[in-house]
């Protein structure tokens, strides 16, 4: 069993790629969604995102309400817990909340479950980086250093030069994760998956 | 904001939202203080709007019916989560995002055969039912609470 932390800043596109992420992984278990389950966490009073997942026809698991690298990383150990043993699937996706770190949720998993193949793939949105740089560069920074993957989102919305800038400046706070370049709103390609779901084995190798 | 379950909010209170905000670390995450609690029970459709901090965000919550139809309510939607991001734009506010799920009953039908006809009783659905949040920075509670009482004002009750 593996599982697969989606971190970045709100709206950068993580929805989208669970989304696409998840129908790739069912595919290749012949078509057994029972695979397969997301486990959202958002911060506000009211879930948003796992009602769009679920109306797609995912397990979907949701800790809302607060955010699983801080205030309930006891809640997160627990879901996790209750997911293996109620569902077992292959594979987890954890969506974090735009707000946090996916090192510290890391770092949770791998005291309650030390066994997890657990890896992080960080999004991030070419289209508003350059905006939310200065006011947010210690979160994005934050976000952006423990990832294995980074997928530079939006890129059908900025021009060659600004994509180039962009790059440049992520690749500054962490210039050893594997990039990808997509556009979620499109189809993704199998690469992109393939390497966020081979991740563990990279890293040995 | 109205909330048609409001009730005073102490460290006594069943609503289980009090509880919940103790496991918080107060340096990280405390609520911003309200005479109403969220009772999120989307069953119930109950209205209401709520605002938080988290770290430097803030985060805005609300739940309301919308009593037209999908179509419409999409289209109303739309218009104030718009008005939503130009208000706090307007004050230098740094957008996160602002984002809702709108759903509605769904549309029945009853066909009814006595001989070759089928006869048709359609029920169009016109309740809809609005679940969202608007996480900002740079920008104060009370302004977020003006901002969301100017949007959602009418339709919290």
């Amino acid at each position: 069993m593996k599982i697969i932390i989606l971190g970045g800043f709100l709206g950068s596109g993580k929805t989208s790629v669970v989304l696409q992420l998840a129908k790739h992984f069912i595919s290749k278990c012949s078509n057994d969604s029972t695979k397969v389950v997301i486990l959202e966490n958002e911060i506000g009073d009211v879930s948003v995102d796992d009602k769009l997942l679920q109306n797609s026809g995912y397990e979907v698991a949701n800790l809302f309400s607060g955010c699983v690298c801080c205030t309930m990383s006891g809640e997160l150990a627990l879901s996790l817990h209750r997911i293996i043993q109620d569902i077992s699937p292959e594979l987890i996706i954890m969506e974090a909340s735009g707000v946090a770190y996916p090192h510290n949720i890391v770092k949770t998993i791998n005291q309650s479950l030390p066994d997890l193949d657990c890896s992080i793939t960080c999004v991030t949105d070419a289209k508003r980086w350059k905006r939310l740089l200065r006011p947010m560069e210690m979160l994005l920074e934050g976000q952006l250093a423990a990832a294995d993957i980074i997928l530079i989102n939006k890129i059908d919305q900025v021009d060659q030069q600004t994509l180039l800038d962009v790059e440049d400046s992520i690749k500054a706070f962490n210039g050893l994760a594997k990039f990808f370049k997509i556009s979620a709103a499109q189809t993704i390609s199998p690469l992109v998956f393939e390497a966020m779901l081979n991740m563990e084995a990279e890293r040995i190798n | 904001m109205n909330n048609e379950q409001t009730h005073n909010h102490d460290e006594n209170c069943e609503c289980g939202c009090h509880r919940e905000h103790h496991h918080h670390d107060e340096h990280h995450h405390s609520e911003y203080h309200h005479n109403e609690h969220p009772r999120v029970n989307p069953a119930e459709q109950q209205s209401f709007a709520t605002i938080k901090t988290h770290d430097t965000s803030l985060v805005g919550s609300f739940q309301f019916g919308l009593d037209v139809s999908f179509d419409e309510a999409e289209t109303i939607l739309d218009a104030l989560l718009k008005q939503v991001a130009r208000e706090v734009v307007a004050l230098e506010g740094i957008i996160g995002h602002i984002k809702a799920f709108l759903r509605s009953e769904a549309s029945s039908c009853m066909i009814s055969i006595t001989e070759d006809e089928s006869d048709k009783h359609y029920s169009r659905a016109t309740k809809c039912h609005v679940e969202g949040v608007v996480i900002v920075f740079g920008i104060l509670p009370p302004q977020l609470e003006t901002i969301l009482k100017n949007a959602f004002g009418t339709y919290l009750g």
